[in-house]
């Protein structure tokens, strides 16, 4: 029991313009990731409320990973500047209070990057398994 | 409240690594699910039908569909919906393809997977709203941004249809790359000779303006309704009285490097871009104009007799709006001086093959006469190298130019048709002759004598010889062995690239840019010609590289696009628009700076408190300029504003089923 | 320096029945003295005879702004004292259409800074009741059982205080300011520098990820979720909280759950992050006395450090998290890359 592999809850937000197309293209191309991450698919990532991040990390999420367009390739133009800003903040608040800000990733990947998507997906999921299971910001009543 | 969960195989797709029974077994027992089952194809007629059946037969009002992605066939789904009386928005989509199927192979964990994204889309579906849209008015009026062969090919094509089309050019002639071209292939027809009728026909047009030594400022608006700022920038020449005599030109005693003959030849300060010029009338480069740098000189404004020369023009911010915008900005091409093998920039008989192209053509530096630049004589043995800069993953370009093959080929064939005598010997990689009559063309040039060597350059040099020849150093790969030839003149193929500025544009249209910085289209195969922002379309180079027949193709295609925008007059507002729950907003309206459409603003309402009426502010929406990406949402402190299709409860749901 | 306190307080006294005799306003906000040893108060007066109990000295330190959105304040002309602090919560309340300026006389006050009163017990050594306070220019001269001794405004005063760059509302805010003669504050012209007078930031900063945790929770977990941190603060003025939604249940008010709390906290900071005035009133009213202004402090910290000063209140809106854009620092590109 103790050899096996902690496998960690992710849950995605991605913008619906590069990242979750991105993803597809993962899926076209048959790139290969763990089955760890769940997608949720936002207009962009600027729709990411802060309470959805804290919620999913009660809701026993390792991992959140919030995936918008680069910077300068928003379809809304500014959108991801905002996510930016917003999640610069929230990580440094997190960083702050010891609620390890290292289980929440903002990451830039464009529709092409079906690549980048498949070795940011790999990455989080071999860095959440190193970490094991979130014991931060967890809402006991949430069953996993 | 009653959904329906429907699970589609799609064939093997999703059959064979999730299973498909489980998922519908399971989908049974989520909350509020009335009704489960798996289809062969959900997309087909028949899969379409069942779902019909069963809103029918178990009067549902909800649908989750397991199946690909929702940017695949969410439209499909949303029509059945309305097809049936239901609004399109209660319909949700589990990507179990692309985000599961296609990206894992544990059958079981995908399982697993699917049967939370089934989970997550009934729990977001069970807090839908209805949503609709509304129909808007579309401005019928075109933006052509590019003067080459394909912004022109755009226009004309647009403005033929009978709708006005302004054509943005940042040099002062239209005309672009193609101009600079002497002969085009595969028919040698004389490239000016196909291309001035264009653009005389696209200067005389009733329904074109031209904006030439103008750009693109800064774009705002939505597909149907783009307010567009054109920099028009200073000519310095009044274009109403110049009568195009020349003589400013003429008298001009300021000589610069000509950019159009790639700096082998000089201009003047004050000029015209080549003799066929659209519009014919000169500008002053003010960068090099002596009279800006030192107040002095004012010959050009002696010498015109229609007093057309004008130094206190300023530059001006023209605002337009559009319905549409075809992006047709072209290219640049490589300029090979970081390659260090092939001496360019270090030997002066080391040129590029526009530099060549520029001295066939017979307006050009040499009056098409083809010399070696370091002493002026015919070169008789010249070695062309291609992908100079192309498919070169280390030092260039990952892709292929495209275009390099045949026009090297033409090359071979003019010089030896001019010049008989001339050999020229081709270092190549492979040669791609993918188009109609390429084939027959390359052949053509073999028969014709080229040196076709398949192998790369590893170095060119001066030789040191009597006559500063430079030695082409490579490898045959046909003969197995090192190869050196002593050459007059080495031609140098190089890599066409994206506009330097294609990023800034693109960010200011929304539209992205690809690893390489070409624009990106829609979808790779079957919406090539439009982007991921409605409204605005790709022709020619600016979306990757392309020969002269498939840029106008893609402008056609392009105007076409628009053409059916204009045609239809209307444009469906976007349905997932913000809203505002007016009785928890406090109208703090720290939303507003956020919305990039300035959709916001604040109005005042009127509610009774004690019996009293009472004006208060709150935030309201213009659904006409809102396009949906909910950044405004997610600031809003009390939740009072929220995105359609993305409400913080349908969100908060799925975050809780997972 | 006992001459400013005094003369504040006539001032404000004979502004108030003047505007209240000439019938100029319904009512003026102000303080008086509470019924607790060294404490003032928030206090309206209606009447001209009513303004004589109206008082200044520096335990004024009650924001009187929230007071402005209550229903007994609608459609009355009501003149308020205000100090720096409360004059920029109130800028913020007008340019978030929170309150009416032209209902409002804002009698703008020349603060000294506030004096926590626990911190002044603690630093003399005696309870509060059993001292008498004379305002030196040198510090506060305390008389007590124990004899006399005089502390420094700097060991006694408010640390919101110490950083306050803007004591004195602006003179463009407010309709009228009301300075007293003699001595200007009681921190002459020197401004202590927030990391200095926030220490606590970096003493936690420098803690590992756990302690921080560990420290947080110990903290947090404290919280009775009673919102008077919100409900003091002159900032957050939603017309309708989002933790008073009965649904859906994950706003709940969980008390033994820390994750609720965090949550709250979290959330309760980041809506006040690029609107935090400073006044240190969420910290304050707590009744656990939870450090809850160092999460606004080092969320301004943050901004900053970061984004470059801002002023709530002071500087034009649109606030930093409003407003975001290509210049701004990129932690998530080539940087987040490993």
């Amino acid at each position: 029991m103790m050899n096996e592999i902690y496998e960690p809850k992710i849950v995605a937000f991605c913008c619906n313009w590069c990242s979750y197309a991105g993803a597809d293209l993962a899926g076209t191309g048959r790139l290969k990731y763990p089955e760890n991450i769940r997608i949720i698919r936002v207009p962009c990532s600027s729709r990411v409320e802060v309470a959805m991040i804290l919620r999913a990390f009660q809701n026993g999420a390792d991992g959140v990973l919030i995936a918008g367009c680069h910077p300068g390739d928003c379809h809304y133009d500014t959108g991801n500047y905002h996510t930016r800003k917003r999640i610069h903040l929230l990580t440094s608040l997190m960083d702050f209070m010891g609620l390890s800000p290292e289980r929440l990733w903002l990451r830039w990947i464009s529709g092409n990057e079906a690549d980048k998507f498949q070795a940011t997906v790999t990455a989080f999921t071999q860095e959440l398994r190193a970490m094991g299971a979130s014991d931060k910001v967890r809402d006991l009543r949430c069953s996993r | 409240m009653r959904i329906g969960v429907f699970v589609c195989w799609c064939g093997s797709n999703i059959k064979n690594t999730v299973d498909v029974d489980a998922v519908t077994a399971r989908a049974k027992t989520m909350p509020q699910v009335v009704y489960a089952q798996d289809v062969q194809y959900l997309c087909s007629e028949v899969g379409q039908s069942e779902i019909g059946q069963a809103i029918d037969t178990h009067r549902l009002d909800r649908v989750v569909v397991a199946a690909c992605s929702p940017r695949m066939h969410e439209t499909t789904f949303q029509k059945l919906m309305a097809a049936k009386g239901l609004n399109p928005y209660y319909v949700e989509i589990a990507n179990i393809r692309e985000h599961c199927s296609w990206v894992h192979t544990d059958k079981e964990k995908a399982t697993v997977k699917a049967i939370d994204l089934v989970k997550k889309a009934v729990a977001k579906t069970a807090f839908a709203i209805p949503l609709t849209s509304d129909q808007l008015p579309v401005t019928k009026r075109a933006l052509v941004i590019g003067g080459g062969i394909a912004g022109i090919q755009a226009a004309l094509d647009i403005a033929d249809a009978g709708y006005p089309v302004d054509l943005v050019e940042k040099e002062s002639s239209i005309g672009g790359k193609m101009a600079q071209f002497d002969k085009t292939f595969p028919t040698l027809d004389c490239s000016a000779c196909i291309l001035t009728p264009k653009m005389v026909e696209a200067a005389t047009h009733e329904n074109i303006r031209l904006y030439t030594y103008a750009e693109v400022a800064a774009v705002s608006g939505y597909v149907g309704n783009f307010n567009v700022t054109i920099k028009q920038k200073a000519t310095s020449v009044n274009p109403e009285k110049c009568n195009g005599c020349g003589d400013c030109v003429t008298k001009c005693p300021k000589k610069v490097p000509n950019e159009f003959d790639c700096g082998s030849s000089k201009r003047k300060a004050v000029y015209t871009l080549f003799p066929q010029a659209v519009p014919n009338k000169p500008v002053i480069d003010r960068d090099n104009c002596i009279y800006f740098a030192t107040g002095k000189c004012g010959l050009c404004a002696k010498v015109c007799q229609t007093g057309a020369i004008e130094y206190q023009q300023q530059d001006e911010m023209i605002e337009n709006q559009y319905g549409a915008i075809v992006v047709a900005t072209g290219y640049e091409l490589k300029v090979p001086d970081h390659l260090g093998e092939y001496a360019y920039g270090q030997h002066p008989d080391v040129i590029t093959s526009l530099e060549l192209e520029r001295m066939l053509n017979a307006s050009g530096p040499t009056s098409g006469k083809v010399i070696r630049p370091s002493n002026g004589k015919m070169p008789r043995r010249i070695v062309f190298i291609q992908c100079v800069g192309s498919r070169d993953r280390h030092d260039g370009n990952p892709y292929c130019s495209k275009v390099c093959c045949l026009y090297t080929a033409k090359h071979t064939l003019l010089l030896n048709e001019k010049f008989p005598g001339t050999e020229s010997y081709v270092f190549y990689m492979d040669v791609r002759t993918a188009g109609k009559n390429y084939e027959e063309f390359y052949e053509r040039a073999r028969q014709q004598g080229a040196m076709y060597l398949r192998g790369q350059v590893s170095k060119v040099e001066p030789l040191g010889d009597a006559d500063n020849r430079v030695l082409v150093r490579g490898f045959d790969g046909s003969l197995q062995r090192q190869v050196e030839i002593a050459a007059d003149l080495v031609v140098l193929a190089t890599s066409m690239e994206a506009q330097p500025n294609a990023k800034t544009l693109g960010g200011m249209l929304g539209i992205s840019t690809d690893l390489n910085g070409f624009y990106t289209e829609a979808h790779a195969k079957l919406r090539p010609v439009e982007t991921q922002a409605q409204g605005v379309y790709l022709a020619g180079v600016c979306h990757g590289p392309k020969d002269i027949p498939e840029a106008v193709s893609q402008a056609s295609g392009a105007a076409v696009k628009a053409i059916i925008l204009f045609n239809k007059g209307q444009v469906k507002s976007v349905p997932t628009t913000a809203m505002v729950e007016k009785d928890r907003c406090s109208g703090c309206m720290q939303c507003q700076p956020v919305c990039p459409y300035e959709a916001i603003s604040q109005e005042m309402v009127v509610e009774r408190v004690h019996g009293k009426e009472r004006q208060r502010a709150v935030a309201t929406v213009n659904r006409a300029l809102c396009q949906g990406c909910g950044a405004c949402a997610g600031l809003c402190r009390s939740g009072a504003m929220d995105l359609g299709g993305f409400t913080s409860r349908q969100l908060m749901a799925e975050v809780d089923s997972l | 320096m006992q001459s400013i306190m005094a003369s504040i307080t006539q001032s404000i006294q004979q502004t108030a029945a003047a505007l209240l005799a000439a019938g100029e306003v319904d009512l003026v906000l102000g303080y008086t003295r509470g019924e607790r040893p060294h404490q003032s108060v928030p206090f309206v007066a209606t009447t001209p005879a009513a303004a004589a109990q109206l008082h200044w000295d520096p335990f004024c330190e009650k924001a009187l702004a929230p007071y402005l959105m209550e229903e007994s304040y609608q459609n009355k002309r009501v003149a308020v004292v205000m100090k720096g602090c409360d004059a920029r919560a109130l800028r913020l309340m007008i340019s978030e259409s929170r309150v009416d300026r032209e209902k409002l006389v804002v009698l703008g006050v020349q603060c000294q800074g506030m004096i926590p009163r626990e911190k002044l017990e603690a630093a003399a050594g005696e309870p509060l009741h059993q001292l008498t306070l004379t305002w030196q220019s040198e510090g506060v001269e305390l008389t007590g059982r124990k004899g006399s001794q005089t502390l420094s405004y700097e060991a006694v005063l408010s640390p919101f205080c110490l950083t306050c760059q803007h004591a004195t509302p602006a003179v463009t805010e407010v309709d009228q300011i009301i300075a007293g003669s003699g001595e200007k504050a009681l921190v002459k012209g020197k401004n202590i520098p927030p990391k200095e007078a926030f220490s606590d930031i970096e003493t936690i900063e420098k803690m590992g990820a756990e302690e921080r945790h560990a420290f947080w929770m110990q903290q947090l977990n404290r919280c009775i979720r009673c919102y008077s941190c919100r409900n003091a603060c002159p900032v957050c003025t939603c017309r309708s909280c989002i933790f008073d939604r009965e649904n859906p249940d994950y706003l709940d008010a969980a008390k033994n759950q820390p994750a609720q709390h965090q949550f709250y906290h979290v959330i309760r900071a980041f809506h006040v992050a690029d609107r935090c005035v400073g006044c240190g009133e969420c910290a304050r009213v707590c009744p656990e006395g939870i450090p809850l202004h160092l999460l606004n402090q080092k969320l301004i910290q943050d901004l900053t450090q970061h984004y470059g000063a801002f002023t709530p209140g002071v500087d034009e809106v649109p606030n930093p998290l409003s407003c975001a854009g290509a210049h701004e620092v990129d932690p998530f590109g080539k940087e987040a890359k490993k």
